[in-house]
C-alpha cells in the first residue's frame, strides 16, 4: 500500500515538474514579447511627445535646402551645413523610434555621412587627398547627390508625419 | 504606376525652375472643386503651363474624424495635372516637398522680391 502511494506521488511529482517547466518556458516567451511591446509602446509615446520639434526642424532644413539648391554651384558649403544639421536631427529622432520604423531615418543618416565626406571641388584637394582620390576614386559633391538627398529628406518628413498619426491612433486604442 | 522617385525629382525640378524664374505661376482660372464639408480651399490656387500641360497647386484643409462627431482639420497641399476645363486628370501623390514648392510659388507669384529690390533702390 505504502509502495503504491509512493509510486503514485513520485509519478505525479514528475508530471507536475514537467508541466511546471513547460509553463516556465511559456511564461518566459510571453514576458519576452510583452517586454518588447512595452518597449515599443514607450518609444511610440516618446516619439509622440517629443518629435514635433524635430519634425519642424527637418521642415525648416528642407525649406533651406530647396532655397539653396537652385544655386547649387555657389551654395555647396551652405548645403553641406544643412545636411549636417539634418543628420543631427535624424539621429535624435532615431532614438525615439521603435526598431521596425527606423529604416528611412537610418538611410538618411547614412546618406548624410556620405555627403559630408565628399569634396566640394576635386581641384582644391591637396596632394595627399588627390593621391587618395586617385586610389579610391572619390566622386565630387554634385547636384545629383544633393537632389537625391532632398528627395530622401522629403520622404522622411512625409513618413514621420504619417507615423505620428498612426501612433496617435494606436496609443488611444 | 509611376515610380515615386521620378515624381519627387520632378517636384524638385519645379521648385528650382520656380526659384530661377524659369516658369511662372498665376492665380488659377479654374478654382478646384472640393468635396463640400470635407475639404476647403486655403488661400489661392495657382496654375502654370509647361510643355502644353497645365498644372494646378493649392493648399487645402481636410477633415479627419477621431470619433463619430469629433474631428480636426489638417492642412495639405495638392498638386494636379488639369485639362482645359480645370478638371483634374492626374493627382500627384502627397509628399512634403509639395510644401516647399507651394512656398516657392507663393513667393514668386507675389512679386515681393521685385518689390523689395525696387523699394530699396537708391
Amino acid at each position: 500500500m505504502y509502495q503504491t502511494i509512493k509510486t503514485f506521488v513520485d509519478s505525479a511529482a514528475n508530471w507536475l515538474e514537467s508541466i511546471g517547466f513547460i509553463i516556465t518556458i511559456f511564461t518566459a516567451i510571453k514576458v519576452f514579447f510583452l517586454d518588447k511591446r512595452i518597449s515599443d509602446f514607450n518609444k511610440k509615446h516618446l516619439f509622440q511627445t517629443r518629435s514635433q520639434g524635430h519634425i519642424s526642424d527637418l521642415k525648416k532644413i528642407s525649406k533651406n535646402i530647396s532655397d539653396l539648391i537652385s544655386d547649387f554651384d555657389n551654395k555647396k558649403t551652405e548645403l553641406k551645413i544643412e545636411v549636417k544639421k539634418s543628420e543631427e536631427v535624424a539621429k535624435s529622432i532615431k532614438k525615439k523610434l521603435p526598431k521596425k520604423d527606423i529604416k528611412n531615418t537610418k538611410s538618411l543618416i547614412k546618406e548624410a555621412v556620405k555627403i559630408e565626406k565628399l569634396p566640394e571641388n576635386l581641384a582644391n584637394l591637396n596632394t595627399t587627398q588627390k593621391l587618395l582620390n586617385y586610389i579610391i576614386d572619390i566622386s565630387e559633391f554634385n547636384e545629383d547627390t544633393m537632389n537625391d538627398y532632398y528627395v530622401k529628406l522629403s520622404g522622411l518628413i512625409t513618413s514621420l508625419e504619417e507615423l505620428k498619426k498612426d501612433y496617435a491612433k494606436s496609443l488611444i486604442s | 504606376m509611376m515610380p515615386k522617385n521620378k515624381i519627387s525629382l520632378f517636384i524638385l525640378e519645379l521648385i528650382k525652375m520656380t526659384k530661377k524664374g524659369q516658369i511662372s505661376w498665376q492665380e488659377s482660372f479654374h478654382t478646384p472643386i472640393l468635396p463640400d464639408g470635407i475639404e476647403r480651399l486655403v488661400d489661392l490656387a495657382y496654375s502654370t503651363t509647361i510643355k502644353e500641360k497645365s498644372f494646378r497647386l493649392y493648399k487645402y484643409n481636410t477633415k479627419h474624424f477621431t470619433d463619430e462627431y469629433e474631428y480636426y482639420w489638417s492642412e495639405r497641399i495638392r498638386f494636379e495635372l488639369i485639362d482645359n476645363d480645370g478638371n483634374c486628370t492626374f493627382e500627384f501623390p502627397y509628399e512634403y516637398s509639395l510644401n516647399d514648392l507651394y512656398d516657392a510659388v507663393r513667393e514668386s507669384s507675389s512679386g515681393i522680391n521685385e518689390f523689395i529690390d525696387d523699394f530699396l533702390k537708391p
